[in-house]
């Protein structure tokens, strides 16, 4: 297997690609989702997402290049945000011809580590803060635009930082990556997102007692929705969705028999 | 009736949110409340979008996409609650009627996706192919996502003339019942919310009574 063309740049013990691919590689990340499947999970979208730098790495040698699309559309997965990482480490790993075994054990081991950081830090705690933001503004009466666009900007704000963050980790750590997920600004940036979670959610939960039982009239029955709630967020998927709409319908017989 | 051009512009941003979902970008303009606010804003009404995407963004908190989790899609059926609460809001019966309504054709939109990943597996590189063409890769790739946005366009077109008239009848008993309707839509909401500290760990209930100190105070004082 070739290993990277003499004009590819290495400084510092690092690994650095033009701009260009670095920039294609963190677009077509966005894409990476795009073929799941129950079979090889992100494989194909892997292999989309590493294909401007397998290109650019083995412009003059299309049999590895082929080679190398064919063993990174194999079963392979990952926080969609931090597919980057993993892409930028395996360019490395490929271009400093480990292997294709080296490189199969470094997904697999990779796989799990991916998958929880990212659902951790994205889907369990900023995106649930982001969320109370958006809705804490609304429910102080700002208008409506602007709490979209908090929501997005903060939202955004870490996505695409995450993507870039990890190629530039992934070309630079390599197969040292690892060491570099277990950096203390992923940790405390959970950590701090969880906070402000915290806050926002008593403070949104208050003020959404404040706004929803205005319209239930009797201060007896705004005591018993407010600790009604309260009681069911413990079951809150099951018993809220199949309640609201079950209790939707039984309205809607109990309305046309009476 | 639904007007045929508008439900084709209707369908055809359901299916790029249908696309922000999971296959291009996540950029969260999916989100209950980005959707339904767009859903509003189309029929003339962003703010009527927001105050029930609000509610939507409440209850889909919990809804958490990890791994190959099946979960409701609310991109799709967001944009349409927002466009039938500005047709039919505002009021309680309406939110609790167009809420529950929404909450049922996402766990369809959910179910969508669970068939369509099953189909991506016809369309992906199997497993252990020695040589791929580069070319071969993106075409597959640009199909999934043209397939992804099909499903989200129908989706739409269906969900919106479905939920339209399924609206009408729910609306015609529950506007008699405005009082029982918000308080189901509002223990609905705080429970979604309530739910929202396990989010963030038991250990910090002290910075969640520091928020709600807070909250109390912003309604004393408004």
């Amino acid at each position: 297997m070739a290993g990277p063309p003499p004009s590819s740049d290495r400084a510092g013990g690092g690994f650095v690609l033009p701009l260009r691919v670095r920039l294609a590689t963190v677009l077509r990340s966005c894409l990476v989702q795009a073929s799941w499947n129950y079979q090889t999970l992100l494989g194909t979208g892997f292999a989309f997402v590493m294909l401007p730098a397998i290109r650019y790495l083995h412009r003059d040698d299309p049999a590895t290049v082929r080679a190398l699309t064919g063993r990174h559309a194999d079963l392979f997965n990952s926080h969609p945000f931090l597919a980057t990482l993993a892409a930028g480490a395996l360019i490395r790993i490929e271009a400093e011809g480990r292997g294709p075994d080296i490189a199969r054990r470094f997904k697999n081991a990779l796989r799990g580590s991916l998958g929880s950081i990212g659902d951790q830090l994205v889907w369990r705690t900023w995106r649930p803060a982001c969320a109370l933001v958006g809705i804490g503004l609304l429910l102080v009466g700002a208008p409506w635009w602007l709490a979209i666009a908090a929501y997005l900007l903060l939202f955004n704000a870490l996505n695409v930082a995450l993507r870039w963050w990890g190629l530039e980790v992934g070309l630079s750590a390599g197969f040292e990556v690892g060491s570099r997920l277990r950096s203390p600004w992923l940790a405390n940036l959970r950590e701090r997102g969880a906070d402000a979670g915290a806050v926002l959610a008593g403070l949104v939960l208050v003020l959404a007692i404040g706004t929803f039982s205005a319209g239930v009239g009797g201060m007896l029955a705004k005591l018993v929705a407010a600790a009604a709630g309260v009681a069911l967020a413990v079951w809150v998927r099951p018993v809220v969705w199949v309640g609201l709409v079950l209790f939707w319908l039984i309205g809607i017989a109990l309305g046309m028999m009476l | 009736m639904v007007d045929p051009l508008f439900l084709l512009l209707l369908a055809g941003i359901g299916g790029l949110l249908a696309l922000d979902g999971s296959g291009v970008g996540q950029v969260m303009i999916s989100r209950p409340l980005v959707a339904a606010t767009i859903g509003g804003w189309l029929a003339g009404m962003p703010a009527e979008g927001a105050m029930i995407g609000l509610v939507l963004e409440a209850l889909h908190l919990s809804v958490l996409p990890f791994g190959a989790a099946t979960v409701p899609e609310s991109g799709p059926s967001c944009l349409i609650g927002g466009w039938l609460f500005a047709v039919y809001g505002p009021g309680p019966a309406a939110l609790l009627t167009i809420s529950a309504l929404v909450l049922a054709w996402g766990w369809v939109g959910g179910e969508s996706v669970r068939r369509l990943r099953h189909l991506n597996a016809r369309i992906a590189i199997p497993e252990g192919v020695p040589e791929v063409e580069p070319a071969s890769v993106e075409r597959r790739q640009l199909a999934a996502v043209g397939l992804d946005f099909l499903r989200g366009v129908l989706l739409t077109a269906f969900g919106a003339v479905a939920l339209f008239h399924l609206a009408r009848i729910g609306l015609r008993v529950w506007e008699g019942m405005p009082g029982l309707a918000a308080l189901g839509i509002g223990i609905g909401v705080v429970a979604s919310l309530a739910a929202s500290t396990r989010f963030f760990e038991a250990r910090r209930i002290r910075l969640a009574m520091g928020g709600a100190a807070v909250g109390i105070l912003i309604l004393v004082l408004a």
